[in-house]
């Protein structure tokens, strides 16, 4: 320890960069987190799932979370407005959208004691949980970016970063890069693979005011996450409640669609939610409070997510589409596997690849179903519909949802849902043939 | 088969399902022949509820690999599926 300065260095205070810090810190090892932004900052991701659940717990969170005042999010609902024109011409005044909802209390979770997650305004919530890393015992260098990391001797990596003019060093004994979408590390050793398969885009912003009430038609779930397809390829609308008044709302779709429109982001993001009057009217009525953000350049693997001195945890590991809300969860749970793996290098004092292993099946294993789960979901929309609706898959598509997906190599969910998706793509007289996404068959072959 | 008893009782719980679930009571003059497809009475969606009503109502699963024009494209096409699956 002594010619080093830190156990871990951390880039990244988000909260995959906060999680690993709070388990590592907590169990006694020295760590520094460099965050490039000044908490508090606003940031996209707003829905939890309940796998979060466990690691609040783990790292004594969750109590400060509770009191927090964020929305509950007891469940999911999805609407669409699909009618053959033919239907909706000759058969006016019926009620339009289609919904199916679901509860996480349907299913028992290990690990996790309460039946709801949480929906968050990111910039409280991720300075709160950098705020709890520190009070662990985490140093928390905020506004300092980190410009590299020299990796040439690998048991004492160099973290490189600027302090006002001046050029720091700190000496580690292992890097995690929590960095985010920025895929610092990634970026550096040249371990970034784009998904040529999903291409998506988003735009999203706030409301002030939004009747949420409206749109749930009375079922009493304002609070749910909402997610509303709309009729063009691959396209949804998140509907995500950040408080009492405020509601986040992004349209999600295919860059192809958005270039093709040449409309600007203004224009198209209200043009995609006309497609869907009722929406569109609520929104309209309601005051949008910041101006549209956009996210590009989606979805991407890394070759390797971990080696000799360093492992990447998060978004800075793998992106691949906000569907399902998995992706602070899957930071979260990024960090307790590492830590776990650390916290035995440390005690062994070695951290060369071979001391991540159990990190990196998991993580694998885990983001390879998630992958697979929303490839088939936007490959056949209706299926994912109907298995919810049916008992004999509805506990197991929720058992995903809910994030439980590290334990299995393929939960026998998906089997059944791919079986089915290739045999409608087989067969054009399969009533659900001209509702297979434009998403190829070879999206299956996931990319790592 | 099409004129026995059980067929005929398939047919009927299945026309008051889709006129009381999908046409909201409206009537269409929904019979054994209407081009539930080709009119668009029912729908992708409307499809995976159908599903879900015939397991509960008579305890057969149609295998989602059936779920093709042949089989849907009318309630008489419908009741011969089902009844063929009841055995």
């Amino acid at each position: 320890m002594s010619n080093v300065d830190f156990d871990v260095g951390i880039i990244g205070g988000g909260p995959a960069g906060s999680a690993t810090a709070s388990y590592l810190a907590r169990a006694g090892l020295k760590c520094v987190v460099f965050e490039r932004e000044l908490f508090p900052r606003p940031h996209v991701g707003e829905s939890l799932v309940p796998a979060a659940t466990r690691v609040f717990k783990e790292i004594g969170f969750l109590d400060t979370l509770e009191n927090a005042g964020f929305p509950k999010k007891y469940g999911a609902a999805w609407t669409s407005a699909d009618r053959a024109p033919v239907y909706a011409m000759q058969f006016e005044g019926l009620a339009a959208d289609c919904h199916v909802d679901i509860r996480f209390e349907e299913r028992e979770q290990a690990g996790v004691d309460r039946n709801y997650t949480f929906h968050v305004d990111r910039a409280k919530f991720d300075l709160m949980l950098l705020q709890h890393a520190h009070q662990l015992g985490a140093e928390v260098y905020e506004g300092v970016r980190v410009r590299g990391v020299d990796l040439s001797d690998p048991t004492q990596p160099t973290v490189h970063f600027k302090l006002g003019q001046q050029d720091i060093r700190t000496r580690v004994r292992m890097v995690i890069d929590a960095s985010g979408r920025h895929t610092l590390l990634g970026n550096q050793l040249k371990l970034k693979v784009l998904d040529p398969v999903f291409n998506q885009y988003a735009l999203h912003t706030w409301f002030e005011g939004y009747d949420r009430d409206r749109l749930a038609h009375g079922r009493g779930q304002p609070e749910y996450i909402f997610i509303h397809f709309l009729p063009l390829t691959n396209t949804w609308v998140w509907q995500i409640p950040i408080s009492e008044s405020v509601t986040s709302i992004g349209v999600v779709t295919q860059k192809s669609n958005f270039a093709k429109s040449r409309l600007d982001r203004e224009q198209f993001f209200w043009e995609c939610l006309q497609s869907r009057p009722e929406l569109y009217e609520g929104l309209r009525a309601a005051r949008q409070v910041m101006p549209l953000k956009e996210e590009g350049d989606y979805s991407y693997a890394m070759r390797e997510i971990c080696g000799d001195g360093f492992a990447l945890v998060g978004d800075a590991a793998r992106f691949v589409d906000p569907i399902f809300s998995s992706g602070v969860s899957i930071a979260l749970n990024s960090g307790r596997l590492i830590s776990h793996d650390i916290l035995a290098a440390a005690e062994r004092g070695d951290f060369r690849r071979d001391s991540f292993r159990t990190f990196e099946t998991l993580m694998r294993r885990g983001t390879r179903n998630w992958y697979n789960f929303i490839n088939l979901y936007y490959r056949l929309n209706v299926l994912f519909t109907a298995f919810v609706q049916d008992p004999r898959h509805r506990i197991d598509v929720l058992k995903l949802l809910q994030g439980d997906m590290y334990d299995e190599d393929e939960p026998a969910v998906l089997t059944e849902m791919r079986r089915i998706v290739t045999e409608v793509e087989r067969n054009d007289q399969h009533i659900w043939h001209k509702y297979l996404g434009s998403l190829t068959s070879s999206a299956f072959s996931s990319v790592l | 088969m099409s004129n026995s008893p059980a067929t005929h009782d398939i047919e009927q719980a299945l026309k008051q399902y889709v006129a009381r679930e999908i046409l909201d009571g409206k009537d269409i003059g929904l019979d054994a022949d209407t081009p539930l497809l080709e009119w668009g009475v029912i729908n992708s969606l409307e499809i995976a509820r159908l599903l879900g009503f015939v397991r509960e109502q008579f305890g057969v699963v149609v295998p989602l690999e059936s779920v093709t024009a042949e089989h849907f494209k009318d309630l008489r096409a419908l009741t011969g599926l089902v009844a063929s699956l009841k055995g």
